[in-house]
């Protein structure tokens, strides 16, 4: 069931399906198993209310305003689990997150400056080059250094993110990170480690960002 | 911010919305519209639309069950109904709460007068 069920007397008014909406972002917070019941049974509520020939509006007023809802959505989730549905901005997902973040801007940071190997390549007739070293040489193009500072640029866009766009954000950068690890196996720019070892850390801090419980024990824990 | 007498009636709700929906459903299921018209006219839940997390939640529970059914004319709707546990809970309740509410009652009704 969705919000673009049709009602007996047609299809659902926009009024109803923006009010749908609104309930729908702020209950970002709950399981999505949970929040399709919620909203399931409010669509059923209104299509029903509607065939019994009540104005769109009279329906949405006694259903009472989208954050009415996500209040007590949030009391229920605490009174069934003892925790508190929406998480606070700092919780342990997201410092595991940053740890990522920081870890993937020490790679950038290293590679782009540091790096102190051997360019196996011969490019630069077997000095120890960085890749800014490259870059402004011209030996590689620009476009050259996205692999090094793109997974810091995307995990720090996620790690920013709140809502929800939270986790969806964490699977992307987990995802981004695991093609990274095996675009180059062995082979990374770094001449002592491969794209494997050197994004692996960063993946199994995301990964685990995406799996640690990060709700707060609830106050009044039942 | 809600006034005194808001405050007092959220407070007073939260322990009995969830038995007094228990026992709408004791005579036989009823639909989300039906369930909600009732639980707002009698005063126990501040608007219609919070009937629908406590409803996800009992059913979590085990308290409570629903069924879709083709209703003869017009599109399918859904029924909620009674689990056993629900019934089980309901019983418990209504024996404690008689013997409650008349000692509440009675403390209160005796500090105002």
């Amino acid at each position: 069931m969705t919000d673009t069920a049709t009602t007996a007397a047609g299809p659902m008014p926009a009024e109803a399906r923006r009010y749908l909406a609104q309930v729908r972002r702020r209950l970002w917070a709950l399981p999505a198993a949970d929040r399709h019941e919620t909203i399931a049974g409010i669509v059923d509520h209104i299509e029903d209310a509607l065939a019994r020939g009540e104005s769109a509006s009279e329906v949405l007023a006694g259903l009472g305003a989208p954050e009415l809802v996500a209040t007590q959505s949030a009391a229920e989730f605490e009174a069934r689990t003892g925790r508190v549905a929406y998480p606070r901005f700092l919780n342990p997902a997201r410092i595991l997150q940053l740890l990522a973040f920081a870890y993937c801007a020490l790679v950038a940071g290293y590679q782009l400056v540091w790096v102190q190997g051997i360019d196996t390549s011969g490019r630069s007739g077997g000095d120890a080059v960085s890749m800014m070293h490259l870059v402004l040489h011209g030996e590689v193009a620009w476009p050259g250094v996205l692999p090094t500072v793109l997974p810091a640029m995307v995990a720090l866009v996620a790690v920013l993110l709140v809502g929800r766009a939270w986790r969806p954000g964490i699977a992307v950068v987990a995802v981004l990170l695991l093609v990274m690890c095996l675009s180059n196996p062995g082979q990374g720019f770094d001449p002592f480690l491969g794209t494997l070892l050197t994004w692996l850390p960063a993946l199994a801090l995301e990964l685990a960002a995406l799996f640690v419980p990060y709700r707060a024990k609830a106050a009044s824990a039942h | 911010m809600p006034t005194q007498d808001e405050q007092t009636l959220a407070n007073l709700r939260k322990g009995v919305v969830e038995p007094c929906l228990l026992a709408l459903l004791r005579d036989g299921e009823l639909y989300g519209v039906e369930l909600a018209r009732r639980l707002s006219e009698l005063g126990l839940i501040a608007s219609e639309g919070s009937l629908y997390p406590l409803l996800a939640r009992l059913r979590a529970d085990g308290l409570v069950t629903y069924r879709r059914e083709q209703a003869k004319r017009g599109r399918p709707r859904q029924y909620y109904a009674l689990t056993v546990q629900g019934r089980a809970s309901l019983k418990s309740f209504s024996r404690l709460w008689t013997p409650f509410s008349r000692n509440v009652t009675a403390l209160i009704e005796g500090a105002s007068s």
